[in-house]
């Protein structure tokens, strides 16, 4: 236990690490998964395409292949940046496609009904979707997001493999220096996820009470699946 | 159901969707891919010298030996951790609190900790934890030695635990799931021709539970196969560590991810056949084409998988 207190500092700095890589990945993914999922709904063949090609070839590659891609592959290409910049680009290529998924099934939950009467009072795609479809589907997929989130959160230890000082690489690096503390430092670490895990339920639990408030009521008292049980898809 | 964001189009809106599309087409998807081909070629990625060794039977049989080594670790995991999936399903819905509390709190733990760090857990702990009980007093001397030697797990082990002790809890929310789909009747009827509970569980729940369960256990087949990836940390000879294995001789990083992504991307697309056509079969055969939206539903089955 000494050892891990003596080195509280870079057990810390290596869940700073994991949070950031969590944080900037997860925003990027956000972004891009959206347009992604817009791609697919929408009524331009060749983007339709493009999504499920994209969603397709990434969900099916392992994470740690994208990682080799990214960080051994780029630098062959005359990309050159950071180790962590590195990761950020595996971690979000990879969630991306998840994100994609999310979104499309937060589509799919809008009511149907919803749809046919934006299109029936003459709404353009674009106004269905922006107007109608997108904001109730944020609502609808703040779970099934929190769950791929969470999935990011724990990917981000792949990069334990790829020259990031993450809370796994700091683990090992003190692990080697005095074995005696392997247990007080593996324990101290998972307790580290645990506790990022818990703040990312709290804050999707509080966020989705805030923007409705009826449905997350719904969701307690209708026994459905509480929100740490999700996973991503 | 499968709702349309937007109207069958008319010839006016069907030429607009052509223009748009040949906009696209010009636009987007030529300049990025032939960016992404230019910056390979001008880096020399498609060059021979990096190609042809996948002709040869030294490279083949390298990336052969990883593809072995890949399936009989996601293969043992997935026995391993079916059979851990039905004990902690079973015991998440038993009528027994502890039994209940343990297995709830074993699912949640084991989910909430990276893979990475499950795998770590038997690969540096378990040595350690050999090493701690070779020095307590009353184990025999002579067997000090075996029990460090047997604590001392090798990388396959460690793979195989961590994918385990992982799956093994996402299979025991997808059991779960399915022991709760089958309609209480079944139970109250088993119950009243005088089956005990454990035999309503084993003859009535588990078998119609099965079919509900099959193309999202399916599905979680892929997510295990490419968690199984993770043998590249700790240097288990998998397919990936094969690659690492051509690309430090060779040099041809790119090319070889491109190959070893194509096996894992064959592999895994065939098991989501399976899946589809499982869901399909259970669905009762009914053809049902989407028009434009045919995402997976949010509640039934993002609950479950991972990614």
């Amino acid at each position: 236990m000494d050892h891990v207190w003596e080195n509280r500092d870079l057990i810390l700095d290596g869940f700073r690490t994991t949070v950031w890589l969590t944080v900037s990945s997860g925003v990027l993914s956000l972004l891009f998964g959206t347009v992604l999922a817009i791609m697919r709904v929408g009524p331009i063949p060749p983007l339709r395409w493009l999504g499920t090609t994209y969603v397709t070839l990434v969900r099916n590659t392992p994470l740690t292949l994208v990682f080799i891609f990214s960080t051994f592959g780029l630098p062959r290409m005359e990309v050159r940046l950071s180790f962590v910049a590195f990761a950020i680009v595996a971690l979000t290529i990879y969630t991306t496609a998840f994100v994609c998924e999310a979104v499309r099934s937060g589509i799919n939950a809008v009511d149907a009904g919803e749809i046919e009467a934006a299109r029936a009072i003459g709404l353009p795609f674009r106004q269905v979707l922006t107007l109608v479809v997108l904001p109730q589907a944020y609502r609808a997929v703040i779970p099934p997001l929190t769950g791929v989130l969470n999935a990011l959160l724990k990917n981000t230890s792949v990069a334990v493999a790829f020259n990031v000082a993450e809370a796994n690489q700091v683990l090992r690096r003190l692990q080697n220096a005095d074995a005696s503390a392997t247990f007080p430092l593996l324990f101290t670490t998972g307790l580290g996820y645990i506790i990022l895990a818990s703040v990312l339920f709290l804050g999707s639990w509080a966020l989705e009470r805030a923007v409705d408030p009826d449905r997350a009521r719904r969701r307690r008292s209708g026994g459905g699946v509480p929100a740490m049980a999700r996973e991503a898809t | 159901m499968a709702v349309a964001l937007f109207d069958a189009p008319g010839p006016r809106g069907r030429r607009r969707i052509l223009i748009g599309s040949i906009l696209v087409v010009m636009l987007v998807l030529v300049p990025l891919v032939g960016l992404v081909l230019w910056r390979l070629h001008a880096t020399g990625q498609f060059r021979g010298a990096y190609w042809d060794p996948f002709g040869g039977a030294g490279v083949q049989r390298i990336l052969l030996r990883g593809l072995v080594a890949t399936l009989k670790a996601a293969g043992l995991a997935l026995v391993l951790a079916l059979v851990l999936g039905v004990l902690l399903g079973v015991g998440q819905l038993s009528r027994r609190w502890p039994i209940r509390m343990a297995a709830t709190a074993f699912v949640n733990l084991f989910r909430a900790i990276p893979l990475v760090l499950l795998i770590f857990f038997a690969f540096l702990g378990l040595p350690r934890l050999g090493d701690e009980i070779a020095t307590w007093s009353w184990v025999p001397d002579d067997l000090r030695t075996s029990i460090v030697d047997r604590f001392d797990v090798s990388s396959f082990a460690a793979l195989v635990i961590g994918l385990t002790l992982y799956n093994g809890s996402v299979f025991a929310e997808i059991v779960r799931a399915g022991i709760r789909s089958v309609p209480s009747g079944q139970v109250e009827a088993a119950l009243s021709i005088g089956l005990t509970r454990t035999a309503v569980t084993r003859l009535v729940q588990l078998p119609q539970a099965v079919r509900t369960m099959l193309p999202t256990l399916v599905s979680q087949m892929v997510v295990l196969l490419k968690d199984s990836a993770l043998g590249f940390i700790v240097a288990y000879p998998e397919l990936l560590r094969s690659g690492r294995r051509i690309y430090t001789n060779i040099g041809n990083v790119i090319p070889t991810a491109i190959v070893v992504a194509t096996i894992y991307i064959v592999i895994n697309l065939a098991l989501t056949t399976v899946a589809t056509w499982l869901e399909r079969r259970g669905r009762g055969g009914g053809r049902r084409r989407g028009a434009t939206v045919d995402a997976p539903p949010v509640a039934a089955d993002s609950g479950l998988r991972s990614i």
